[in-house]
C-alpha cells in the first residue's frame, strides 16, 4: 500500500463514515426536529387564530370567518385546506358548495391540525387545517444539502489538498531518495535529490545528502588507501622476495656458521673426551706395563708358569677390556642422533656428566649427581641432551676453574615435577653477572676470551626447539644455576633408549 | 376696569402680551384650516371588505373636495345606529330608513344616493325543500341587524303583514354574513338586498336563491350632519358626483355599490313613514 493510499484511505472511510451519519442520522434526526418546530409554531398561531374567531363565532359574523381564514390562507400558501365547524359540529367554513380542495400532491407533506375553539366552557367549534410541511421544510432540507454538499466538498478540496501536498511535500521527494538510494547502491554518488528543508522530509533528504557525502569521502579515502597498499604490496612484495633471497643466504650462511660452531664445539667436547680417555686409560695402561713388567721378570726369573702366565694374560685382556670399553662409551656419546626417540633422561644426563667426569677430577671439582633412580622418559635426541648437560658442565667447570673456587662441586639433581622432567645445575662458582645473564642465550655472545658464544646457544636450541622444553638461568646461592623442563614422555618405546645401551 | 393686574404692565409684558395673542390666532386659523371630518359607512360588510370598498372613495372626495375626511366604521349595526343617534359622524353612509328617523332628531342632510332602488330579497338555499313562503313558518331567518331597512325591516314587515309568516329571527351583523349562513345550511332563509347580493363571489351566488323580493326603496345615501358647513357639504357633495362621471369613480363606486350617483334630499325617503315599519324597529341597547 502507497503512503498515499495509507493516508487517503483512512481519510476516505472517516468522511463516507461521517457523510452517512449526516445523511442518514444528522438530517433526518435535524428534519424531524424542525418539523417539530415548525408544527409547534403552526400549533401557537392556530391557536391565536381560534382566540380570533371567538368573538366572530360568538357574533355569527360568518363573512368576517370567511374573510379572516381566506385572508390566512392566502397568506399561508402551505395551508393546504381550513375548515371550521361550529360547536354542533356544522361547517361555517369553507361553503358547502365550494370545490373541494386539491388533493395533496406527491411533493406534499400534509400534516392536519386540529384545535377547538372554546369559550367558557362552551365548544364553539373545531378549526382543522391540513398544512403542507414541505415547503417549510425545504429550506431546511436546502441547508441540510448544502451541508452535506459543503462538507464533501470540503473533504474532496481535502483529499486533493492532501494529496497533492503528499505528492509534493513526502511522495516525490521519497521516490528521489529511493532512486538516489539505489543509484547509491550501484556507487552512483550523483543522482539528484529533493532539496534540503526544515521538515521532517527535508532533514531526512539532508540527512541522506550528508551520508553520501560521507560514503562518498570514506570511498575516496578507502580507494587512495587501497592504491596506497598496493603500491605498498609491490614494494613489499619486492622486498618480500629480495628479503627472503637474503634471509636464505643468511639462513645458509648461519647455517654453515652454526655447523662450524657446532663442529668447534663437538671438537672441543672431543677434545674433553680424549683428555678424559688419556685419564682412563692412564691407570690401566701403567697397570699393563706393570703386569707385562712382571711377566718378563717371571720369565727371566723362571718362575713364569703356564697358569700365572694364563692369569696374567688374563688380566692384561681385562684391562684391555676396560679400554676398549671406554672407547665404547665415548663413541656412543658422539654419535649423532637421526631420530627422535624416547630416552631415560638420567641416563643421557649421566653420559653428559661421564663425558668429563676425568677432567672435574683433574681440577679437583667434585660433582654431586642426584639422579632418579627410576628412569624418567623425555622425547627427543638423548645425544644432544647429553650434549646440553656436557656444555652446561663445561662452563661450570671453566667458570669454577677461572675463579679459583676452593672447594669448587657442581650439583646436578634430576626430578618429575608436574608432567615436566626438571635437571637442574648448579655450580658455586659466584653466578653471572645480572647484565649479561638476559644474554647468555643469544648466539655468539660469550664473555670468554676463548669462547664461541654457541654454547648455551645450542642448549636453548636443543631443549626448547628440538625436545619442546624449557630453559632457564638464574643464579643461585652460590653460583650459577640452570633448570631444564621437559615433557614427560610414555614409555611406549623402552627398546628404543635402552637397547642401544646394551 | 379698576381691577388689579396680575402682572405689571411693562413694555416687555405688553409686547408678550401682543405676541401670545398673535400665536393664539394664528393657531385658532390653523385649527380651522386643518379641520378634519368624519365619513362613517354602516356596516354591510365585514370591516375589511367595508375598508377595501370605501377607503378609495373617500381617499378620491378627499383629493377632489379638499376636504380631509376620515374613513370611520362601526364593529356592529346597532353600534353605528347608536353613534347616528348621537350625531357622532360628520359624514355618513345609511339606510334610509335610518336617515329618516335621525331627520328629525339629528336632521341629517342626505347628499348623493344611488339612481337604482334596493329592494330586499328572502333567499334560501338553492337545493332547499323550502320552495314557497309559506314553508317558512317557524323557520331561521338571517338577518344582517334588526333595523336593516330592505334585508330586515321590510322582509319581517311584509312576511307577517301580507303572507303571515312568522320566522325565528337570527342577526349575523352584515349582509355577507346572511348570505354564507344560509349557503352553509346555517339558517333556513336569509333577508338581504339585491345589491348586496349582486356583490357576492358567484360560488356564494350560485348557492342561493331569491325567494321572495319586496318593495322599491330609494337606495342609501351620502348625507352630512348639519353641523358641517354648508360649503364643505357642497364640496363633497360635488366631489361625489364628479366621481360618479368619471369611468374610474364609476369602477369604484359601483363597489359601494352608487353605479349612478345622483342629488338626493330628504325627500326622497318621506313616503317610508307610510310603511308602517316602525314596529318593526328595534332600539340600539
Amino acid at each position: 500500500m502507497t503512503l498515499r493510499q495509507k493516508l487517503l484511505i483512512p481519510l476516505l472511510l472517516v468522511s463516507l463514515s461521517t457523510g452517512w451519519f449526516l445523511q442518514s442520522v444528522w438530517i433526518p434526526r435535524s428534519l424531524a426536529s424542525a418539523e417539530a418546530r415548525h408544527i409547534q409554531l403552526l400549533e401557537r398561531h392556530l391557536d391565536s387564530v381560534g382566540e380570533g374567531l371567538v368573538h366572530l363565532i360568538l357574533s355569527k359574523q360568518l363573512d368576517a370567518i370567511h374573510e379572516t381564514l381566506i385572508a390566512l390562507g392566502g397568506k399561508n400558501s402551505d395551508w393546504v385546506e381550513i375548515r371550521l365547524e361550529d360547536g354542533e359540529g356544522r361547517q361555517l367554513y369553507p361553503l358547502l358548495s365550494a370545490s373541494s380542495p386539491a388533493p395533496p400532491t406527491s411533493q406534499m407533506e400534509v400534516r392536519t391540525l386540529e384545535r377547538h375553539i372554546d369559550y367558557l366552557n362552551m365548544r364553539l367549534g373545531k378549526l382543522t387545517v391540513k398544512i403542507d410541511v414541505a415547503p417549510s421544510l425545504a429550506d431546511e432540507r436546502r441547508h441540510q444539502r448544502l451541508l452535506l454538499l459543503a462538507f464533501l466538498g470540503i473533504v474532496a478540496t481535502l483529499g486533493v489538498v492532501t494529496g497533492l501536498v503528499l505528492e509534493l511535500t513526502v511522495i516525490r521527494p521519497a521516490r528521489q531518495l529511493a532512486a538516489a538510494a539505489q543509484e547509491l547502491a550501484r556507487r552512483n554518488f550523483d543522482q539528484p535529490l529533493p532539496p534540503p528543508g526544515t521538515d521532517e522530509v527535508g532533514m531526512v533528504a539532508q540527512s541522506f545528502a550528508t551520508m553520501r557525502q560521507d560514503m562518498r569521502n570514506y570511498q575516496d579515502e578507502l580507494l587512495h588507501e587501497i592504491h596506497e597498499r598496493r603500491i605498498a604490496e609491490n614494494a613489499l612484495k619486492q622486498l618480500t622476495e629480495t628479503q627472503a633471497e637474503r634471509i636464505q643466504e643468511e639462513v645458509v650462511k648461519n647455517r654453515d656458521k652454526d655447523h662450524i660452531l657446532i663442529q668447534q664445539s663437538r671438537l672441543a667436547a672431543m677434545g674433553e673426551m680424549v683428555h678424559n680417555i688419556a685419564h682412563q686409560w692412564r691407570q690401566p695402561l701403567t697397570s699393563l706395563g706393570v703386569l707385562i713388567h712382571n711377566m718378563a721378570d717371571d720369565f727371566r726369573e723362571q718362575v713364569m708358569t703356564l697358569d700365572s702366565l694364563e692369569r696374567d694374560v688374563a688380566d692384561a685382556q681385562r684391562l684391555l677390556d676396560r679400554m676398549s670399553s671406554t672407547i665404547d662409551d665415548f663413541r656412543q656419546f658422539f654419535r649423532p642422533d637421526r631420530d627422535q626417540v624416547v630416552f631415560d633422561a638420567a641416563r643421557a644426563a649421566h653420559d653428559g656428566a661421564f663425558v668429563i667426569d676425568a677432567a672435574l677430577r683433574n681440577n679437583q671439582i667434585a660433582i654431586n649427581l642426584d639422579l632418579a633412580e627410576m628412569p624418567l622418559w623425555v622425547s627427543g635426541f638423548p645425544g644432544q641432551y647429553a650434549q646440553a648437560v656436557l656444555n652446561l658442565l663445561m662452563n661450570a667447570k671453566e667458570a669454577l676453574v677461572a675463579k679459583r673456587i676452593q672447594n669448587a662441586h657442581i650439583d646436578m639433581r634430576l626430578r618429575e615435577e608436574g608432567g615436566s622432567v626438571v635437571l637442574t645445575v648448579e655450580d658455586n662458582a659466584g653466578g653471572i653477572p645480572a647484565a649479561v645473564l638476559p644474554k647468555i642465550f643469544d648466539p655468539y655472545f660469550t664473555t670468554k676470551e676463548q669462547g664461541s658464544g654457541i654454547g648455551l646457544y645450542m642448549v636453548k636450541m636443543i631443549i626448547e626447539k628440538n625436545m619442546g622444553g624449557l630453559v632457564e638461568a638464574s643464579n643461585g646461592e652460590q653460583g650459577a644455576k640452570f633448570i631444564f623442563r621437559v615433557p614427560l614422555a610414555k614409555p611406549a618405546g623402552l627398546a628404543d633408549a635402552t637397547g642401544e645401551k646394551s | 376696569m379698576s381691577g388689579r393686574r396680575l402682572f405689571p404692565a411693562s413694555p416687555t409684558a405688553r409686547v408678550l402680551g401682543w405676541l401670545f395673542g398673535a400665536v393664539v390666532l394664528v393657531s385658532a386659523w390653523g385649527a380651522q384650516a386643518a379641520q378634519s371630518y368624519t365619513f362613517a359607512v354602516v356596516p354591510q360588510f365585514e370591516q375589511r371588505k367595508l375598508f377595501r370598498i370605501w377607503k378609495p372613495v373617500v381617499d378620491e372626495l378627499e383629493k377632489r373636495s379638499g376636504v380631509e375626511l376620515k374613513l370611520v366604521a362601526t364593529l356592529s349595526v346597532p353600534e353605528f345606529e347608536g353613534a347616528l343617534h348621537n350625531g357622532t359622524f360628520d359624514f355618513v353612509y345609511a339606510n334610509p330608513y335610518h336617515i329618516l328617523r335621525e331627520s328629525a332628531h339629528q336632521g341629517y342632510i342626505p347628499l348623493v344616493r344611488d339612481a337604482e332602488p334596493l329592494r330586499g330579497i328572502l333567499v334560501t338555499r338553492k337545493n332547499s325543500p323550502l320552495r314557497a313562503l309559506s314553508d317558512l313558518e317557524g323557520k331561521t331567518l338571517a338577518m344582517p341587524s334588526p333595523n336593516a331597512i330592505g334585508a330586515s325591516l321590510l322582509i319581517r314587515a311584509d312576511l307577517e303583514r301580507l303572507h303571515h309568516v312568522k320566522m325565528a329571527p337570527l342577526y349575523v351583523k352584515t349582509h355577507s354574513s346572511v348570505y354564507l349562513h344560509v349557503a352553509n345550511g346555517l339558517a333556513d332563509a336569509g333577508g338581504g338586498v339585491e345589491k348586496t347580493l349582486a356583490e357576492q363571489d358567484q360560488v356564494i351566488r350560485d348557492q342561493l336563491h331569491i325567494l321572495y323580493t319586496t318593495r322599491e326603496i330609494p337606495s342609501h345615501p351620502v348625507a352630512a350632519h348639519p353641523r358641517v358647513p354648508k360649503e364643505v357639504r357642497e364640496k363633497v357633495r360635488q366631489a361625489l358626483l364628479d366621481l360618479a362621471a368619471t369611468p374610474a369613480g364609476q369602477a369604484l363606486l359601483a363597489e359601494v355599490p352608487m353605479k349612478r350617483a345622483v342629488i338626493a334630499n330628504i325627500g326622497d325617503y318621506t313616503p317610508m313613514r307610510q310603511w308602517g315599519l316602525e314596529s318593526y324597529w328595534v332600539e340600539p341597547k
